[in-house]
């Protein structure tokens, strides 16, 4: 009987013995054998979630440090009815921040009979910024406040083209934002999060994005855009443009459209008119390009200031008559009578005895059909139709001259014009004057010289020849007490098939003062229905412009008598 | 029964009686025990101080993120405020208005550089104009000092140079001589 009880005590015991070793066992093979992975990730799947952190975005500012584009969170607002206790509260708090009826709000957090209460009810989004502020610091039970990065443009529309918009996903679309949206954004972290309090978080690290200082003065760009406003309202034109440029460095000083768009509300209204006009779109420049034209026949010795030639009523070219605005011969006519009168059979008889290889050279050395380089998202390069290419005429030569049958975007017309002003020089036009990077170091932007398509001299020369011709005709694009050179232009508007008969672009390219030129400054109107030339539309406008702008850029008048303290 | 002849007495004598064994083992045990509950109670103060230490951290960082939302928010609350469209508007409610090139005089200071701008190229430009200002301030005619003080400076000492100016035009003939 002992003895019988002994062996079954051994046997029980050696089966548990057995039993044990093998839940030893089995604990060993989770904790360090085959098994383990598989429950680390089960385990990391219970207690940490993916994160994926999107450092703040680079903030944008003008020359003068004023704020153009910084972050500001908007939020979602919901609420979880299962952890809400004290309903009536939350209601009315909801209610009155959200604008939302109370009682569809109770209704939302309090079961109904025979109906599932979801875990997550969805209220606002995006809600504003100042509501989610207030719910955060109402620390309400079951309602849930996440926030949302969203980008915010204190200026609202001013300077719209120049800093293009961010989406919702984050991205930077047209402008600087497109541009320089990889700057921006910085390094984006992705990672997990832990639940459990002393469990670290893991991921790789993340990198707030750039800072911009850009080149545009916001002072300048109010001015021109409210000057813009008035223009267009006064000529009842579709569209405007002024553009500002400082010649001597290539900094962009003021780009104004009109319409422009609150970046704040991108997504309202028609897509079309969130590209900037000045670098995304292109015109065909009409008698402006005439400057140019000229500059090129003084640098290749076709001319001098004083020569002359015979303004016949027509010229005929590449087997097409060209006509002057007025339909009318001028008998013998100085260079600068040729520019003061805007004379198309001048222009064309200059590129002709250029030849077509000489002028689309020069041509190619001021720019045209190229991107200049602006550091803004889509820049196009316009067309210039060189002979060789499909659909070149001989007739293209002549209608070039001034400004028919080449595209161009504004600023090409301007930088181009910025040769005129700066000895002969191009510098890249550009809109970021530095960059801080989140670690301390800044790269700043140097003026560099993109090309030199005529000397100094020549530049003088039509410099000369551009305000002889502004002074004779007494302009209204001139200014009291500071002299200036410039052309006007009425461009037609290609259609199929030819031109638009009743709508015109008038502009007017002009810069000064001209002994120490500091700007070069495009108006342009589109279709204006006050007037059609440019020299009534877009003159007056850079006039009043200048006028004030002047002021902006502390630039003495000529005539200015200047006080020396001390003296 | 005859004891056996081996046993001595001194090993009688030591001989642990099996109740202290037993006590010894009893000890050893409950030691352990109590070493065991000790380690324990140690890591689960450890641990606890560990998560009451996180749970903190997340408090502040939560903390730390509202606030950084906050002053977000401030801050382009102040760049709205700061807009020029709406100074413009305030400076003219206030009966400003924008000046005419007729309404500005220029002044120029002589050796006062232009007040201190964002522009870094300007900046640079400035910092090496004054760098070599200060390098060359004797040799240079430039005094870009234009306070109160300089200016009694400037007075007293051309008044002196021009009473020296006038005591050696008047009496240079006899001090030639004395000095000779």
């Amino acid at each position: 009987m002992n003895t019988s009880f002994n062996n079954r005590l051994r046997w029980l015991a050696s089966a548990l013995f057995v039993i044990g070793m093998l839940l030893i066992y089995r604990l060993f093979a989770i904790q360090f054998g085959i098994d383990r992975t598989y429950f680390i990730n089960q385990a990391f799947q219970e207690y940490r979630m993916p994160v994926t952190v999107r450092p703040p975005r680079g903030e944008i500012y003008d020359r003068d440090g004023l704020l153009l584009a910084t972050n500001t969170p908007e939020y979602e607002i919901g609420i979880s009815p299962t952890l809400i206790t004290d309903h009536q509260h939350v209601a009315d708090v909801l209610s009155q921040q959200l604008g939302m009826d109370r009682d569809e709000l109770l209704a939302m957090m309090i079961q109904q009979e025979g109906e599932e209460m979801p875990p997550y009810i969805l209220l606002a989004r995006p809600a504003p910024s100042i509501v989610g502020q207030n719910l955060l610091h109402e620390r309400l039970q079951g309602v849930v406040v996440e926030p949302i990065p969203k980008r915010f443009y204190p200026q609202n529309s001013m300077a719209s083209h120049v800093l293009g918009f961010v989406s919702y996903d984050g991205m930077g679309y047209y402008g600087i934002e497109g541009y320089y949206n990889e700057s921006l954004t910085g390094q984006i972290g992705v990672g997990e999060r832990s639940s459990i309090p002393f469990d670290e978080s893991r991921g790789s690290s993340w990198q707030e994005g750039a800072t911009l200082y850009l080149t545009i003065d916001s002072a300048i760009q109010y001015l021109a855009e409210t000057t813009l406003s008035q223009a267009v309202r006064d000529t009842g034109s579709k569209t405007g443009m002024i553009i500002v440029y400082d010649p001597k460095t290539g900094e962009i000083l003021a780009m104004a459209n009109e319409p422009r768009f609150d970046p704040n509300l991108y997504y309202e209204g028609d897509t079309s008119r969130l590209m900037n006009p000045a670098i995304n779109t292109v015109y065909e420049p009409g008698s402006t390009m005439k400057a140019i034209t000229m500059a090129l026949a003084l640098e290749y010795g076709i001319v001098t200031p004083d020569s002359t030639y015979e303004d016949t009523q027509t010229i005929e070219i590449g087997g097409r008559n060209i006509y002057n605005w007025d339909r009318q011969g001028h008998g013998t006519t100085t260079m600068t009578e040729l520019l003061a009168k805007s004379l198309n059979v001048g222009a064309a008889t200059l590129s002709w005895r250029l030849g077509a290889s000489r002028y689309y050279e020069g041509m190619a050395a001021f720019g045209f059909g190229r991107p200049t380089g602006i550091d803004l998202q889509g820049e196009v390069s316009g067309v210039m139709k060189v002979p060789g290419d499909e659909g070149f005429y001989d007739a293209n030569l002549a209608v070039n001259a001034f400004g028919q049958g080449i595209s161009a975007t504004p600023l090409q017309m301007v930088a181009a014009f910025g040769a005129l002003a700066n000895d002969g020089m191009i510098m890249q036009p550009h809109m970021v004057l530095m960059r801080l990077n989140p670690d301390g170091s800044q790269v700043h932007y140097e003026p560099t010289v993109i090309s030199r398509p005529i000397s100094a001299r020549t530049a003088d020369q039509v410099t000369t020849m551009l305000r002889n011709a502004l002074e004779s005709e007494a302009s209204s694009a001139l200014v009291d007490g500071y002299s200036i050179a410039g052309k006007t232009g009425t461009a037609q508007i290609p259609i199929i098939g030819g031109y638009d008969p009743d709508d015109f672009i008038g502009s007017f390219i002009g810069y000064g003062p001209v002994d120490d030129p500091q700007f070069v400054v495009l108006v342009r109107l589109d279709e204006p229905q006050s007037e059609e030339w440019g020299s009534l539309t877009a003159a007056p406008v850079f006039s009043e412009f200048v006028e004030r702008l002047v002021v902006l850029m502390e630039i003495p008048s000529e005539d200015e008598v200047i006080v020396s303290a001390g003296g | 029964m005859a004891k056996k002849p081996d046993e001595h007495w001194l090993a009688h004598a030591l001989r642990e009686a099996p109740w202290r064994t037993q006590t010894k083992m009893t000890s050893f045990v409950l030691i352990l025990i109590a070493i065991l509950v000790l380690m324990g109670v140690l890591y689960m103060a450890q641990a606890s101080r560990t998560a009451t230490a996180g749970r903190e951290v997340q408090v502040l960082e939560a903390r730390r993120d509202l606030l950084q939302q906050e002053n977000d928010y401030l801050r382009a609350e102040i760049a709205a405020l700061r807009s020029i469209p709406r100074l413009i508007a305030e400076a003219e409610r206030l009966g400003y208005h924008s000046a005419s090139p007729a309404e500005i005089q220029y002044v120029t200071l002589p050796g006062v550089p232009e007040p201190p701008s964002f522009n870094p190229a300007e900046q640079q430009l400035l910092a090496e104009f004054n760098e070599a200002l200060l390098a060359d301030v004797t040799a240079s005619p430039i005094d870009p000092d234009e306070t109160l003080g300089s200016w009694l400076r400037d007075q007293t000492a051309s008044f002196r140079q021009g009473l020296r100016e006038f005591f050696v035009s008047s009496f240079s003939a006899g001090a030639g001589e004395e000095s000779e």
